[in-house]
């Protein structure tokens, strides 16, 4: 059984992205599932980023830790994992940082610094580069220290390119010396920087040579590496996907006719993916006309224009959306009220980020739950759907379009930071567009003269025809059937009502299936709650815990609202103690919980340092609430 | 054009680009540098007849490569002082977009 985990350091902009991009296709290449997911500092430039990939010929449910791999292309990454590094495991490093200290890197949290002072200080060391590989060989971890310099300069000289290309190849001569230590064959190596930089040979021709210069120092200093046996995928036709992009392709896939965005982490690779990718082959029609039918993407100058843009393009009857954050989707607040008064489909896709505020704005949260099921003033009822992972946001997507226009109504799909930048791979049958179609709901294309755009009906759904093709009124303000606004008492609970209904309609045609989801066994003790991203560290953990015999089933919530309270409490007045397992500090899912079956969750385990939450978290957690008899456990792991 | 073809640049001790000021060190990897008599990339270790030593006299920005920090005057002699190593700027690769993201 193959399962690793490895993680490559480095300064912000100096090579991490590409790195771990590289290797997850190495990885996918030789026939293994992988997961991988980069961490990244909120200055945009040189502070440390990290990338964490997990590997494995079984089923890749969340990334662990330690790991069995670091490749530390600063002194500052040396330092930061000297923690999350398996005892099994080896230290790719440069020899030039070994003098460097913690307490001189500017780049370096200064509450990081300080605790490493004090840890290397109580061992009577300073927290030097050198000490640091002391204390892991002390573990008995491997360490391989890099000539960086001279490499690079082997490089240049046989290549002849300037040194400019040269720089860029930093990152490879490190992954390639990992990847070479973990017994992938060379081959796999080139491959995957063809795959990464094939249509730029001025980048690649460098970067291949690095990789053998890498590789051939390796062999000579450490030995010639065993091969490691390919996995079970090897020469399939695999897709490798982000959150972000596998959202995009739903949407493009789904009949998307305009999206708009604010540039905000870690939503706006979904918008920029959608651009990229807008011009699509339709047999039978003309290339010509292709632009007629391609996607508008458009960049607005703030997320209240985003949103208001976006709800104009669906009451001309095209199929629109808007993609945010927390911070963004707080302004469109407003417009949300308002697409729930004029009853406009319109789907916001909110990847959550670390709050509150700014916050942390390129880390891990789970805080916009309520947020989202509460947004806009007034009673504002609307869908509100989160997904636990690639395949769900890719369905979710096209379900959420489908339900928009289906109920005329604002539908939000919760996603987050943890899913927007974490890369997968795929088999073709998981991803088939054809098993939901797109359904656009009670649609009149040529209204009368006395076309009533919110006829009061019994399912609260009023006929829609696009704005232009025949006089009607769509406003914010409170309206009669036809849409003017109007004041009077009998009109305004009529309409209060018909809102209520179409609210009732949907809980009743979305199926409970889709609403929520048991996993595991329905007589188990124990029961996780949970909702979106933690899925699958949940499922994984399910399986440790299963293996330490302790049984665990997980309720996982899709459907946010309307709340699936009869199906919940069904499952939950079953169990005997129930955990919430959420990263946020109010415990969102569990007061909704409350709310909605008047069930109180007791235990919690919780994930507040905005790092992903592994799988080791939630075994650690549901047994400390097992053996301590604790109540909330906090986990703190990553880095 | 390569390097062996202008001549004139060579290995050498401590004169060398990693303290000299029409020397630029990358911003994130400084045993690399733009050389802006030159115009090319260098590895710090480089050095040619136009080598001009470092100093902070002028009153504009400097480049601390210790905290990878743009300096003022006053701030620069601070940490030229306190033995880090400072330059005129820093040279920024142009790819380097292709690895940040939005904030």
């Amino acid at each position: 059984m193959v399962d690793l985990n490895l993680i490559i350091g480095g300064p912000q902009g100096g090579g991490v992205e590409s790195a771990g991009q590289v290797v997850v296709k190495a990885i996918v290449l030789k026939g293994f599932n992988v997961l991988g997911t980069r961490e990244y500092h909120s200055n945009i430039m040189g502070a440390h980023s990290y990338y964490h990939v997990r590997f494995s010929d079984g089923i890749v449910r969340a990334l662990r830790l330690p790991v069995e791999s670091i490749v530390a292309l600063d002194a500052e990454s040396v330092l930061t994992h000297i923690n999350d590094l398996s005892e099994r495991g080896f230290l790719v490093y440069d020899i030039d940082t070994l003098s460097q200290d913690a307490t001189r890197i500017a780049s370096m949290e200064p509450s990081l610094r300080r605790r490493l002072r004090n840890t290397f200080n109580s061992l009577g060391l300073n927290p030097t580069v050198a000490n640091a590989i002391k204390i892991l060989e002390e573990k008995g971890v491997k360490t391989i220290g890099l000539p960086l310099k001279d490499l690079l300069k082997k490089v240049s000289a046989e290549i002849g390119a300037p040194i400019a290309s040269i720089a860029k190849t930093v990152n490879v001569i490190g992954i390639a010396s990992s990847l070479y230590m973990l017994g992938f064959e060379p081959e796999y190596i080139s491959k995957a920087l063809e795959l990464q930089f094939g249509n730029r040979p001025k980048i690649l021709k460098p970067n291949i040579t690095a990789a053998s210069i890498a590789i051939e120092y390796i062999e000579s200093n450490y030995g010639k590496r065993p091969i490691l046996q390919d996995g079970p995928h090897k020469g399939k036709r695999r897709m490798i996907t982000s959150g972000n992009e596998i959202v995009a392709m739903a949407k493009i896939i789904g009949g998307l006719s305009f999206e708009t965005f604010y540039p905000i982490t870690p939503a706006s690779d979904e918008a920029f993916h959608i651009e990229e990718n807008k011009y699509i082959e339709v047999e039978g029609v003309e290339r010509d006309s292709i632009d007629k039918l391609s996607i508008v993407v458009l960049q607005t100058e703030d997320e209240i224009s985003a949103i208001n843009m976006a709800i104009g393009a669906a009451l001309t009857g095209s199929r629109a959306a808007t993609s945010t954050s927390g911070p963004g989707f707080s302004l469109m607040n407003e417009a949300i009220s308002m697409a729930v008064e004029a009853e406009v489909p319109i789907l916001i896709s909110l990847w959550m980020r670390a709050g509150p505020s700014t916050g942390i704005a390129t880390r891990e949260g789970q805080q916009d739950l309520l947020h989202s099921i509460f947004s806009g003033h007034g009673d504002t009822p609307k869908i509100v759907i989160a997904s636990g992972d690639h395949i769900e946001a890719f369905y979710d997507t096209l379900k959420a379009m489908n339900w928009a226009e289906e109920f005329q109504t604002p539908v939000i799909h919760l996603l987050d930071k943890y899913l927007a930048s974490t890369i997968t791979v795929l088999d073709e049958p998981e991803i088939d567009p054809s098993i939901v179609d797109i359904r656009r709901g009670k649609r009149v294309e040529s209204p009368g003269d006395n076309y009533k755009r919110y006829e009061i009906t019994e399912d609260g759904l009023s006929p829609m025809a696009p704005l232009g093709s025949t006089t009607m009124i769509v406003s914010s303000l409170e309206h009669d059937e036809y849409g003017f606004a109007s004041e009077d008492p009998i009109d305004r609970e009529e309409m209060m009502k018909k809102r209520i209904r179409k609210f009732e309609t949907i809980a009743k045609s979305i199926p409970e299936s889709e609403k929520l989801v048991l996993h595991g066994d329905i007589d188990a003790r124990i029961t996780i709650i949970s909702f979106g991203s933690t899925k699958q560290a949940i499922l994984g953990a399910i399986e440790e815990l299963e293996k330490r015999g302790i049984k665990v089933n997980f309720l996982q919530f899709r459907i946010l609202s309307p709340f699936p309270s009869s199906s919940a409490l069904d499952v939950l007045s079953r169990s005997e103690r129930i955990i919430s397992v959420e990263s946020n500090a109010m415990g969102q899912l569990s007061l909704l919980v409350r709310a909605h079956t008047g069930v109180n969750i007791e235990y919690s385990i919780r994930k507040l340092n905005a790092r992903p939450l592994y799988d080791i978290d939630i075994v650690y957690g549901v047994e400390r609430i097992i053996k301590d008899n604790v109540k909330s456990v906090v986990v703190s792991s990553g880095s | 054009m390569s390097l062996a073809s202008r001549g004139s640049l060579k290995l050498s001790g401590k004169a060398s680009c990693a303290s000299c000021w029409n020397w630029l060190p990358h911003v994130h990897y400084p045993f690399i540098g733009y050389c802006s008599i030159w115009r090319v990339t260098t590895f710090d270790d480089y050095y040619c007849l136009n080598y001009e030593p470092v100093s902070v006299s002028g009153d504009r920005f400097y480049w601390c490569s210790t905290c990878k920090l743009r300096l003022t005057r006053d701030d620069a002699i601070i940490h030229w002082n306190g033995n880090h190593r400072i330059f005129r700027a820093a040279y920024v690769d142009p790819d380097v977009r292709e690895e940040l993201y939005e904030g």
